[in-house]
């Protein structure tokens, strides 16, 4: 019997809530059918500060998303950022049990034992555990059932939050009647909808410059290896432009957005070019140089990518990553970020561009994370589906006559 | 299970383990507000689903004891047979002369309703209903008017004759009634009776005297069965509410009744002055005039009336 699953990809961020409403049919085909978009409120760098605020602005978007769709919303994948995420890489290891010196489903499993055995500072809850390749006698496999070693390690990159900032975000959406099915962070979220999975395999570095956060998500060998926030996004220009400058921080945003750019082309030594504040002549309206602007803004650029290589050190070994690091996010529309980043991370950079299958009003980059939910929520329902057939009765009479499946990570 | 549930607690906690409340209190107007109108669905989708269903099980039963019949038409032939079913006397020859259909005439090729007319203009069909059963077969379904009267004319037409009158005051000829029912029948008297080009129009006078029939005929068949003369008196001109009912019997050679008066209490009265004068050797009695206030007022034969007092104060 086929059943159409209506699901909701929502993203509560610093500069607006994003709300996605798709229809899932037969668990295979996606349609996206809805979309409200409320400016931001009682959020700031991906935490919520003012919890009615949060609640109005989210509900007001979810409610448009529900009327554009004509149809209620069955459940909730919800996207997650924010200074609160940490992670840690958590090594396992087994020795291989069998006579034969062969890999079994068992010696799998205590190796992922091992390895999620490490428990949290209290307050913290684990989000999301990715598994890394397994290593048979420190050599990469993708699947060592069957294959003949000794020792068997496996490790698991798990992103980690703070209790209490999560479980706000839950009652947010709880407030509306509605259960999150899922929370999925936001670098995992832009990744799936900007990167290609060739591109995975070659190894990327996805960063989604948001107004409160950055969140970066390095690919290796088409497995995620690293995530990470920082919390330093297009606010922060801005607030340097408004302090630099001496101007309120609205006229620093529209001239940000206007005359913002690091393109150094436009920058000729001892150049004296000026760009006007507002760009109307009213009373009140002045030049400023476009030296200053570009340097208050390249100083900023370039210290949140110094901290994502930072953060990564080894990690972005290029020789290892063969790939491209891969821009996304609303603030990445700067002008000659890409750049920027080139320079600092020393890597061909790229700006994300998302699929075809969306529509083109959608189709910008502000919009990655909610539509890569989209799709990971699709994914993931699949995979549901699929571990919800062994359940009950007929499941479980199912399960006897068919092969077991491994199910890791 | 054990494995999975030691291995779950050995790797801390995950955010699923959050209690997660989405029926609680809503938390804004717009959360309340899309609640209310989820459980308005809800509850109209249930009062629908209970009227449909209710509807359904009226239906079905409705349908189970009053089967549709349905009638298919299949291949026509010639009207072979004719199926005629009656309350009253009429018969099948009767019906068969009437309609006067040709042989070898199609089922398909009748005209229904010039047959139907054909048989409603005896008087003493009260409706019909034609069918035509396919192949061969014309049923007719026929309501007659039932007597409960008789009136004598003398027709320049018709001559004299005797006519029969129905509860509803339609007079008709009787074709087919046995001759002991017809002889019971009381003759009535009375009233005018009218008629247009198409016959006789109803005995309006009927509808005064029926209720006093009725009621004898159901709880006094022993006194209606020797009533044989019944005559309406109008005290007011034709069409008063107000009237005598004069009716003649073996027992009593007149009895007044007046539909001023309740018929029951009337017939009570009559039924306690006959059983009386029994009793006494009175009988037949000259007159009974049961309107009397608190008495009926009886005449014996040859003598002077006399009143009667009732046991219980009756009368």
């Amino acid at each position: 019997m086929s059943r159409n699953k209506i699901i909701g990809a929502v993203e509560i961020g610093t500069s607006k809530v994003l709300v996605l409403v798709a229809e899932l049919v037969d668990g295979k085909s996606l349609n996206l059918i809805g979309f409200g978009r409320k400016p931001s409120a009682g959020i700031k760098k991906g935490e919520i500060i003012d919890f009615k605020y949060a609640s109005r602005v989210t509900h007001a978007a979810i409610d448009e998303a529900e009327k554009s769709a004509g149809v209620n919303i069955d459940s909730i994948y919800l996207a997650l950022s924010g200074g609160h995420l940490g992670g840690s890489f958590n090594k396992g290891s087994a020795q291989v049990s069998s006579h034969d010196g062969r890999v079994v489903e068992q010696d799998t499993l205590r190796a992922i034992e091992d390895a999620k055995s490490k428990r949290l500072p209290d307050k913290r809850l684990y989000i999301h555990h990715i598994r890394n390749p397994f290593l048979l006698d420190k050599k990469s496999v993708k699947s060592p059932i069957g294959m003949q070693g000794e020792m068997l390690e496996v490790g698991f990159w798990s992103v980690h939050g703070d209790e209490s900032t999560i479980g706000n975000y839950l009652h947010v959406v709880n407030g509306f009647g509605l259960e999150v099915d899922d929370m999925i962070i936001s670098s995992i979220c832009s990744g799936e909808a900007v990167v290609f999975p060739a591109t995975k395999e070659m190894g990327a570095l996805v960063v989604d410059i948001g107004r409160g956060t950055t969140d970066y998500a390095l690919f290796r060998n088409g497995n995620i290896i690293r995530t990470g926030v920082v919390c330093v996004g297009g606010d922060h220009l801005t607030n340097d432009l408004s302090m630099g400058l001496r101007i309120s921080p609205k006229e620093a945003e529209e001239l940000k957005k206007r005359e913002g750019s690091l393109d150094a082309e436009k920058l000729v030594p001892g150049s004296k070019a000026k760009v006007m504040l507002r760009g109307d002549y009213t009373i009140g309206d002045r030049e400023i140089p476009f030296q200053s602007i570009y340097k208050i803004l390249q100083a900023r650029v370039e210290e949140l990518f110094q901290i994502i290589k930072s953060d990564l050190g080894e990690l972005l070994d290029t020789d290892d990553l063969a790939g491209r690091v891969v821009l996304t996010g609303g603030s990445s529309q700067l002008t000659g970020i890409d750049e920027t980043a080139a320079r600092v991370l020393g890597m061909q950079v790229e700006m994300g561009e998302l699929p075809n299958w969306v529509d083109e009003s959608l189709r910008v980059p502000g919009n990655s994370t909610v539509l890569g939910l989209l799709r990971y929520a699709s994914n993931h329902h699949n995979l549901n589906a699929v571990t919800s057939q062994n359940s009950g009765f007929l499941g479980k009479l199912r399960s006897i006559f068919k092969p077991k499946r491994l199910e890791v990570a | 299970m054990a494995r999975q549930n030691r291995q779950k607690k050995k790797s801390g906690r995950d955010w699923k383990s959050l209690r997660q409340a989405p029926t609680r209190k809503p938390g804004t107007r717009i959360a309340w507000w899309r609640r209310a109108k989820i459980r308005f669905h809800t509850v109209a989708l249930c009062l629908a689903g209970t009227c449909g269903f209710a509807f359904l099980v009226v239906a079905v039963s409705y349908f189970t004891s009053n089967p549709l019949e349905v009638n298919l038409a299949g291949p026509s032939g010639t009207v072979d047979v004719i199926d005629f079913q009656t309350n009253g006397s009429l018969g099948k020859a009767w019906a068969v002369k009437t309609l006067d259909i040709p042989k070898e005439t199609r089922l398909m090729d009748l005209n229904l309703h010039a047959l139907k007319k054909r048989i409603e203009s005896e008087g003493q069909v009260s409706s019909v209903i034609l069918q035509r059963r396919y192949p061969h077969m014309l049923r007719i379904k026929v309501t007659e008017h039932l007597p409960i009267l008789k009136i004598y004319i003398a027709d320049p037409e018709l001559g004299k004759k005797c006519l029969l009158v129905s509860e509803s005051g339609v007079v008709f000829e009787g074709i087919g009634q046995p001759e002991q029912m017809v002889g019971g029948l009381p003759i009535l008297f009375g009233g005018k009776l009218l008629k247009d080009s198409e016959g006789f129009l109803p005995l309006k006078v009927v509808s005064k005297i029926k209720p006093l029939l009725d009621a004898a005929r159901k709880k006094y068949p022993h006194i209606f069965r020797d009533w044989n003369r019944i005559r309406y008196e109008s005290l007011e001109g034709q069409d008063a509410l107000v009237g005598l009912v004069r009716i003649n019997s073996p027992l009593a050679k007149e009895v007044i009744f007046s539909t001023e008066m309740d018929f029951m209490t009337q017939l009570e009265r009559l039924d306690y002055v006959l059983n009386y004068s029994n009793r006494e050797g009175w009988t037949p009695l000259s007159l009974v005039d049961l309107p009397g206030r608190k008495s009926a007022t009886v005449r014996l034969s040859g003598e002077m009336p006399r009143t009667i007092i009732g046991q219980s104060q009756l009368f």
